[in-house]
């Protein structure tokens, strides 16, 4: 429960406040996804209602039925392709498979946004939030490995 | 990962896509269904949609201003340069008053009546051959009266109205006006043309060449030499005696905001 509960909230914050500062919605740091990987990539067990669940915050909160559902979906397949052959010991291997896999995540979904409608596509705001996206992975880790620690 | 599991993802994201291309939110069969689900989080999304909206601008606004403290520095810049630059031609006009008086020759009184005005029309032809200003006869202004921008030349007063003017520019082929060049201070005519003017009767043998500043001419003295454009070709015409001289205003009409009418004719 505790899952959805934040990740509504990070879905209603991305949807508000972070889409108002980057203008558009393809460019924003995925605060969900990342908070989706780092749940499930903890897990033992996949659920696979929580990327369909926290897709559908998304898909509400910017009227897009499909597309955010998709992209979560995508990447929870990946990850647990991923998991069923390495495991994420470090910071490091975390940190390069979130890269892989919202890379793949995000470029999957411009693909889709770009199959129906026509938006330039910008570089260096991608990169910015990408590079927020990795900055506050990189935060969160450091947390997670802490409390790991003194567990 | 087991193979049922892999088949319901490929399912669900198949799905996802079919709903997300279908555009299911507008056929008929799922409307009513869209609309419950958005009449229940209505609240919720209006208020999303208010955050976006108040940090977007409030963004804008921050980079609007921070632009224009930007150009208010420079601005204030210029202003004091210009404040230096009008205690110079204070003392300069002393100057030539005081050699006038020695030498008895009644000097030109320079300051004039200008008046600042908007433009509120433009040429529909696309060639600029007029712009239209907000002051008309309410604010004294008549025809003939020298139109400037900043040190450019933008053209003479052509009708006056009410409260709006029309202003003959000088990429109209109606306006001929005295004009020189900086390299020869002969006097020409500047006949106006769009894309390109012409200066007339330029002989054979004047230095008039390419990239020459094309100035003003007032014969009387009063109204300054503003710049009407500068030479772009400068070749043997087809009159033995004449040069064809192009130029090119250096006025852009459709840059213009506001012109300045000096209350002084040429």
């Amino acid at each position: 429960m505790k899952f959805y509960v934040i990740s509504l909230l990070l879905a209603f914050i991305q949807a508000s406040v972070i889409t108002g500062l980057f203008v558009s919605n393809l460019y924003v740091p995925d605060l969900v996804l990342l908070y989706l990987f780092l749940h499930i990539s903890r897990q033992k067990k996949m659920d696979i209602k929580k990327p369909l669940v926290s897709g559908f915050y998304l898909d509400i909160m910017y009227d897009t039925f499909g597309w955010n559902i998709s992209g979560k979906l995508l990447m929870s397949l990946l990850l647990e392709i991923f998991k069923s052959r390495w495991e994420f010991a470090t910071r490091l291997s975390l940190m390069i498979f979130y890269c892989l896999v919202a890379l793949l995540e995000h470029i999957f979904r411009y693909v889709l946004f770009r199959l129906k409608y026509y938006y330039p596509f910008e570089l260096r705001a991608f990169f910015l939030g990408f590079s927020i996206e990795l900055f506050l992975l990189y935060l969160l880790s450091l947390f997670i490995i802490k409390k790991h620690a003194q567990t | 990962m087991s193979k049922r599991k892999l088949v319901i993802y490929i399912f669900l994201i198949s799905l996802s896509l079919l709903i997300y291309f279908s555009n299911l939110s507008s056929s008929r069969y799922f409307s009513f269904l869209y609309n419950v689900i958005y009449s229940l989080l209505m609240p919720m999304i209006e208020l999303k949609t208010h955050i976006a909206n108040a940090v977007s601008n409030s963004v804008n606004r921050y980079i609007y201003l921070v632009d224009v403290e930007k150009r208010n520095r420079e601005l204030s810049k210029q202003v004091q340069e210009l404040y230096l630059y009008k205690s110079q031609l204070k003392t300069c006009e002393m100057s030539l008053k005081n050699l006038s008086e020695l030498m008895g020759v009644q000097a030109q009184n320079y300051t004039k009546d200008i008046v600042f005005a908007g433009i509120i029309g433009y040429d529909p032809s696309g060639m600029d051959t007029f712009v239209i200003i907000d002051k008309g006869r309410d604010q004294g202004i008549e025809e003939g009266f020298v139109v400037f921008y900043k040190d450019k030349f933008v053209g003479i007063v052509d009708k006056v109205f009410g409260s709006s003017s029309r202003i003959r520019t000088v990429y109209s082929q109606d306006l001929t006006i005295s004009s020189t060049t900086e390299s020869t201070g002969k006097s020409y005519i500047y006949k106006g043309g769009w894309r390109y003017g012409q200066l007339l009767y330029v002989n054979v043998e004047d230095p008039v060449e390419k990239s020459d500043v094309v100035l003003l001419r007032d014969n009387k003295k009063v109204i300054p030499a503003f710049i009407i454009g500068t030479v772009l070709k400068s070749e043997q015409g087809s009159d033995q005696f004449f040069k064809k001289v192009l130029v090119l205003p250096s006025v852009d009409i459709r840059k213009l905001e506001y012109v300045v009418v000096i209350k002084a004719r040429l």
